[in-house]
């Protein structure tokens, strides 16, 4: 019966291994137990274990929900046939994150794959936007996003935890993390928090440290910018 | 009705997990429940010490997942109290003995005979962290008002919420009362502001501890102990009973604490 059902779910989808130049990339369909997908993937892995061994393997997970505990397991079982879980291709942010968890390389889209355009249906007086990631949580001590555009937090961004944007950071709570706004070379890239207190902060080539002594008094939301060759933070009401 | 599996996690060493673990659950035996205490700490053992069990071993952990032996045979009942027994960790072997599913099987099978099942994690955020949360329904984070330990205890949270596990709730341990109101130790609040999480005790520090550890004797035994009055509050404040938090401060009479000293 239970054989019955896989059989059944490999007509729907299937776990499909493609090479490339850097790896083998494996694509796990989005519906079915990922339980089933990893012993289907340890099951190929037995068949051919020559074929297997020493490879370098590329996790693509589509838009499927995925625990640290879980990606822990699936990279546990590939150690355990001698291959190497090298990066984690992954559509949400909480699968990304779990992977960035376990130290592997995040990927938003399959390396060599030209990221896809949504087709331009907005009409010709909307406003274009740019790409930017909003992470609706605290980011703790270990933590970190890692985006081309800019990064939008709600929540904390705790001491140990860590931002790096090609654009702007905004963090909608108390920032006390390391931060890198305009990481790819804008100048033009804002930090700004509702309490701006950074172990450390960067925007593009230029780099300010938290003072020694916190400064006592009220918190007000503070914006970081690059003028005249170095960091300054100003009020984020004086902005605009 | 099946019991609750409870991990007792920090990430940073030497805060007080297996002190903690061993507490909490001799005084939720004190209140009738049934406990079973599992140290997931493979290879550097300690609750068998700390609770005065070591010489009664016979089985552990390993043996019952590696089918050595039956898992009633591996669980050594405390010589105080009936109700409060303890799986001590294999000592001859390390974490990668024993896979989170097994730990989570292990966890799930024990808690249909008992009402608490208590893990003791190993510092780190390694395997054997993997294996201590893989069965937890609650996760007891400890720390100490250290930065380092909270640090420490700010990225365990995180690793456990993304291994969607918890609640979590917190213990701050080895407060001292006279450094907090000199404005030389973390207050509890700086170490919510930074974690977050709901507080569920204060442990004050207590040389008390020290002592009973080398005994064998959880303090949560004796009347006498602040820190074992603390964590018998722990354990009600857990059977959902609302205790407010100890007074930081010794308010009890010059009197009383001289005579503490005489006792």
């Amino acid at each position: 019966m239970k054989e019955m059902r896989t059989e059944h779910e490999k007509k729907k989808a299937q776990l499909t291994i493609k090479g490339l130049r850097n790896g083998l990339l494996t694509i796990v369909p989005e519906d079915g137990p990922w339980t089933a997908w990893t012993s289907e993937l340890e099951r190929k892995v037995s068949v051919q274990p020559e074929f297997f061994r020493g490879g370098r393997i590329i996790l693509e997970v589509g838009s499927r929900h995925l625990s640290a505990d879980e990606l822990g397991s699936m990279e546990d079982l590939l150690v355990k046939h001698g291959l190497r879980l090298i990066g984690v291709v992954a559509d949400l942010p909480d699968t990304r994150l779990a992977a960035s968890e376990l130290g592997l390389r995040v990927m938003r889209t399959r390396p060599g794959k030209e990221p896809v355009h949504a087709p331009d249906t907005a009409g010709r007086h909307a406003v274009t936007g740019e790409p930017a990631v909003l992470v609706e949580r605290t980011l703790r001590s270990g933590q970190w996003i890692q985006y081309e555009g800019h990064v939008i937090v709600l929540g904390d961004v705790n001491p140990g935890a860590k931002v790096v944007a090609g654009g702007n950071i905004i963090v909608w709570g108390k920032l006390r993390g390391v931060v890198h706004a305009g990481a790819t070379g804008n100048e033009e890239s804002v930090v700004c928090a509702l309490d701006l207190a950074p172990t450390q902060l960067r925007i593009a080539g230029y780099f300010s440290r938290a003072p020694e002594a916190p400064s006592a008094g009220k918190v007000t939301p503070e914006i970081a910018l690059v003028r005249d060759d170095q960091i300054i933070v100003q009020a984020w009401t004086d902005h605009g | 009705m099946a019991g609750y599996v409870i991990t007792i996690t920090s990430g940073k060493g030497g805060v007080g997990k297996t002190t903690t673990t061993a507490n909490l659950g001799t005084a939720l035996a004190l209140q009738g429940k049934r406990v079973v205490c599992i140290d997931a700490d493979i290879g550097l053992r300690n609750l068998d010490v700390v609770m005065g069990l070591e010489n009664r071993i016979v089985y552990d952990l390993v043996d019952v997942v590696e089918g050595r032996c039956r898992l009633r045979q591996a669980l050594i009942r405390d010589k105080r109290l009936p109700e409060l027994h303890l799986l001590p960790a294999a000592q001859t072997r390390d974490k990668t003995a024993v896979s989170p599913a097994e730990m989570a099987e292990l966890c799930h099978v024990l808690r249909k005979d008992f009402d608490f099942v208590l893990v003791d994690s190993p510092a780190g955020i390694e395997q054997g962290f993997r294996n201590a949360v893989a069965g937890a329904d609650y996760v007891l984070v400890i720390t100490t008002p250290e930065i380092s330990a909270v640090r420490d205890a700010d990225r365990i949270i995180g690793l456990v919420e993304a291994a969607e596990k918890g609640p979590v709730h917190l213990i701050i341990n080895r407060v001292r009362t006279n450094m907090v109101q000199r404005g030389d130790m973390l207050d509890t609040n700086d170490v919510i502001e930074i974690l977050a999480v709901d507080l569920i005790g204060i442990i004050p520090e207590d040389e008390e501890i020290i002592i009973s550890t080398n005994r064998g004797v959880p303090v949560a035994l004796g009347e006498h102990s602040r820190a074992g009055q603390a964590f018998r509050n722990v354990a009600a404040r857990i059977l959902g009973e609302e205790i407010s938090f100890m007074p930081l401060r010794d308010s009890r009479s010059f009197l009383s604490r001289l005579l503490d000293r005489v006792r």
